[in-house]
């Protein structure tokens, strides 16, 4: 940066260059309300959505991971969950915020999936967690698990699998990624109530589950 | 005695399932690149959804199945029928405690189609039967 500062640019490059650099630095920071604007013009479309998806990915992906595990899996499904915003963004009401909707979207592609996977296999619900849980197993196995911290996570992943999908989905919503119980009703529709009692049930069992050995 | 694990106390870790290295400087070009591509019709995209296919292969094979077994019993009662001299059914019905009444029944059975009644029949049995002369006179 500082070398391209002091690079002697001739004028009008340098002009072009600061001006391209300001419309980028200025869409970069925009907020979501901004980014729904130009993704709503077609000029600027692609670049908003592109920066819509730089912002949300990482998030977007390991709410997919936790639930799917599998690294292909989340692959397929972040795609496909971007795609569809991409196909709806153009109708957004703008009733919810932008990461909610998202969120929502993630979610419901993820209860989905899995209980797909149950249906194609004809498989009882406990056989899927099994799969998850082999699955969990060889990513641990590739890590090196000599830090206790490490253990107990991995601990702590195996007890939220024994949860119901949708539990998960609440329980890895409020306490990984620390989101509100008036933003998770917003995503998952239900009473803000029920997601307390929910996430409530959930501590208890995983805590059990952790102190059992 | 050992020490209750409580979660608030964990540390937490968002970095447990970590991405492969420079998986997130690719994906928003690969999803754009998804975007921009003509959209494949694929062949269930016109009503033969992969359920439907199901439903109507099975529903052939039955099919097929049914339609051979029902052929092959009948050709198999053909067969044996045939097989049957004319001589040898002749002497069935000669030794053999066959009704009158029997016998009807199978020819109306037989010729359903034809729309025959009984007494059609009859008459058709009794022009066809050569009378004796002698037989008139015993009866008048």
């Amino acid at each position: 940066m500082v070398q391209l500062q002091n690079q002697s640019v001739p004028k009008q490059a340098s002009g072009a260059l600061s001006q391209k650099r300001s419309v980028k630095t200025n869409l970069e920071e925009l907020d979501d309300k901004e980014l729904i604007a130009r993704f709503k013009e077609a000029d600027t479309r692609n670049y908003a959505f592109n920066l819509l998806v730089r912002k949300y990915q990482e998030r977007i992906y390991h709410h997919v991971r936790k639930m799917v595990i599998d690294h292909d899996d989340t692959d397929d499904l972040t795609q496909e969950i971007f795609i569809k915003a991409w196909k709806g963004l153009e109708n957004f009401r703008e009733e919810s915020q932008l990461f909610t909707w998202l969120y929502r979207i993630a979610s419901n592609e993820c209860i989905t999936f899995l209980e797909k996977k149950k249906r194609r296999f004809f498989l009882p619900i406990h056989d899927v967690k099994k799969e998850l849980l082999g699955k969990l197993n060889s990513i641990t196995s590739n890590k090196s698990m000599h830090v206790t911290g490490e253990e107990i996570e991995l601990k702590l992943q195996k007890a939220i699998l024994q949860l119901p999908d949708k539990q998960r989905l609440v329980f890895n919503m409020k306490y990984f990624d620390d989101i509100t119980y008036e933003q998770m009703s917003e995503v998952l529709g239900t009473s803000v109530g029920a997601l307390k009692a929910s996430y409530h049930h959930a501590v208890k069992k995983i805590e059990e589950s952790l102190n059992q050995e | 005695m050992k020490k209750q694990i409580k979660l608030e106390e964990l540390n937490k870790n968002n970095d447990f399932f970590d991405a492969p290295k420079g998986y997130f400087e690719g994906l928003p070009q690969q999803i754009q690149k998804r975007i921009q591509q003509p959209k494949k019709q694929a062949v269930w995209q016109f009503g033969f959804s992969p359920k439907y296919a199901l439903a109507i292969a099975s529903f052939a094979i039955l099919l097929i199945v049914g339609g051979k077994f029902l052929f092959s019993t009948q050709n198999s009662e053909q067969q044996i029928l045939s097989e049957i001299s004319e001589q040898q059914i002749r002497q069935y019905l000669l030794q053999d405690d066959v009704q009158e009444h029997d016998l009807m029944d199978l020819y109306l059975e037989t010729t359903k189609g034809q729309e025959k009644s009984e007494e059609a029949i009859i008459t058709d049995e009794i022009l066809e039967t050569e009378i004796d002369i002698d037989d008139i006179e015993e009866l008048l």
